[in-house]
């Protein structure tokens, strides 16, 4: 009987943590380890296949973030509701979502070879719907303090917002949309967007 | 030079010093008048002043000069927060996104009964206080505007390849040991402004890497302390102080080279000035081009952090903006 009872409780044990849901820090690191490891893969060394690497690392990259969330919280609740057309909203969050990809993928090439992220913490709300983990990158002069704002959806954790020394993502291209909204229509907002990704598409190619 | 008074030579001089003859003549009374403007007079020895005067003393104007503006400060602060929600940047700001419970019903569209919202992606209550906080009154826009651009000029035009040339001379590690040097050098700003707001482990922590790095790292140009102790850096100035103290943001100026900057951080700046020992060089112009050396050197180690900003963003000027006010706050809540 006894044997029997310590058997359940080390069953018990050995089940309850994979039982336990996807902890926010997991869904954070698996995709940015393996980022890493693609962009130190050497078979990507050739420059003909750098595109294949972007293409690679941009997949496994934007299935950790929430891009409806930031579109929708970098347009504000006001121009979201009241400026967008249902079809706007559509097509900004994927030119969004395009241009924000662009800006990881050249902030990324040159300063991640050999990092190490440390994890440090990550805090539940009250609901168990939001998380934060707070991370650190280890840099020369002095360390950079990155924190991701994550949210429980459909079972997943994905990020939708990014602190870099205390300066939210979201909330600057908030206060940037707020400004150009105050003179241009929402056309022409998105029109911006677009002449911004060719801009990024033109420099990616010059430089290689 | 004012040539003396009739009576004021009577009244000041009598025994003090061994002076000209015609001085001494001067306690005769049977010599009352003496023309102010005679030859002699004019030639008399001056006596320096012996009591300092409080309104010609410069470092004393200085202090008050300082006084009065913190003054004008607080004033204008507490009058721009009351401000601050319909300065923002125009009219369309006004009914949206930051939103306070108070003012939600408000926003409900006339017919419907209010429910709390459905889709709350908008509104995260545990970022509320902070979104709150980071809206920035920028009243001198079109100016601040006008500088961000001249800053930008300056920047690529001037800044940058005089900076790529001062890269190809020195190294990198050479210009680190100069950071250092600085930085070191800066101490008491940082330390004086660590006691203010009573961080007294980083106090210690400040003074105990001057003592290290001041030996150990050969005058400052080695980070000793960091490297051998571990002992951090804490970047406190002044206009972190103030906020730490209560003081807000008060409004966003743009000024030319120094680039973004707000009011209070603008006073503080200014306050540092006081214990930042290359402020004590003389003349001006020695001071001046120390302190902007110091700066440009910091500057060669950072090329590209600007253009990384400017390529991420979609509005330069309001990503700034935002970016600054972020970063000092979350700096003040540190």
């Amino acid at each position: 009987m006894k044997r029997i009872l310590w058997f359940s409780i080390l069953l018990l044990v050995a089940i309850v943590p994979a039982l336990r849901a996807e902890q926010p820090v997991d869904a954070l690191k698996g995709p940015i380890d393996k980022v890493i490891q693609i962009l130190e893969d050497p078979q990507y060394e050739d420059p003909a296949r750098k595109a294949d690497q972007r293409e690679k690392i941009r997949s496994v990259a934007s299935a950790m973030f929430d891009f409806e969330l930031i579109a929708k919280r970098a347009t504000g609740r006001y121009h979201w509701e009241k400026s967008f057309t249902p079809q706007q909203r559509q097509e900004f969050t994927d030119l969004f979502a395009e241009f924000l990809g662009n800006n990881y993928l050249t902030r990324i090439n040159g300063t991640v070879k050999g990092l190490k992220i440390e994890y440090l913490d990550e805090m539940l709300d009250e609901s168990g719907k939001r998380a934060k983990v707070r991370t650190k990158l280890p840099a020369s002069n002095s360390d950079v303090a990155v924190d991701y704002s994550m949210r429980l959806k459909d079972g997943k954790w994905k990020i939708y917002d990014v602190y870099v020394e205390g300066v939210s993502l979201v909330q600057n291209y908030q206060s940037q949309f707020r400004s150009l909204f105050d003179k241009e229509s929402a056309a022409q907002v998105i029109d911006r967007l677009k002449r911004k990704i060719e801009e990024q598409k033109l420099q990616n190619e010059t430089s290689g | 030079m004012k040539p003396a008074g009739k009576g004021s030579l009577k009244n000041n001089i009598a025994f003090l010093t061994p002076m000209h003859p015609f001085r001494r003549r001067c306690e005769n009374s049977e010599y009352p008048a003496i023309p102010a403007f005679s030859r002699l007079v004019g030639r008399a020895p001056r006596r320096p002043k012996l009591r300092p005067n409080l309104f010609v003393n410069p470092n004393i104007r200085k202090v008050m000069f300082a006084a009065a503006c913190l003054l004008l400060v607080v004033v204008l602060m507490s009058s721009a927060a009351a401000h601050a929600e319909d300065d923002y940047s125009g009219p369309a700001n006004a009914p949206q996104s930051v939103r306070s419970p108070a003012d939600q019903p408000a926003e409900v569209p006339e017919g419907k009964a209010p429910e709390p919202a459905i889709d709350d992606d908008f509104d995260f209550p545990e970022e509320q206080a902070q979104l709150a906080v980071v809206r920035i009154s920028d009243p001198l826009a079109p100016l601040n505007r006008a500088v961000f651009k001249f800053n930008d000029k300056l920047y690529f035009w001037v800044l940058k390849p005089v900076a790529q040339g001062y890269n190809v001379v020195f190294r990198e590690d050479v210009r680190t040991c100069i950071a250092n040097f600085f930085s070191n050098l800066l101490t008491p700003v940082r330390l004086v402004n660590c006691i203010l707001q009573g961080k007294f482990k980083a106090a210690a922590t400040e003074t105990a890497r001057f003592f290290v790095n001041s030996t150990m790292g050969v005058l400052g140009f080695g980070d000793a302390g960091k490297i051998v102790f571990n002992l951090e850096i804490s970047n406190e100035d002044l206009g972190q102080t103030l906020g730490v103290y209560g003081l807000g943001n008060g409004f966003f100026i743009v000024w030319p080279i120094f680039g973004p900057s707000t009011l209070r951080d603008s006073i503080g700046f200014g306050g540092d000035l006081f214990v930042n020992p290359i402020s004590y060089l003389e003349p001006f112009g020695a001071s001046a081009a120390v302190g902007g050396y110091r700066r440009f050197n910091d500057l060669s180690l950072r090329l590209g952090e600007y253009e990384a900003i400017k390529e991420a963003a979609i509005e330069p000027y309001a990503a700034v903006r935002d970016g600054y006010v972020q970063f000092r706050n979350a700096l003040v809540d540190k």
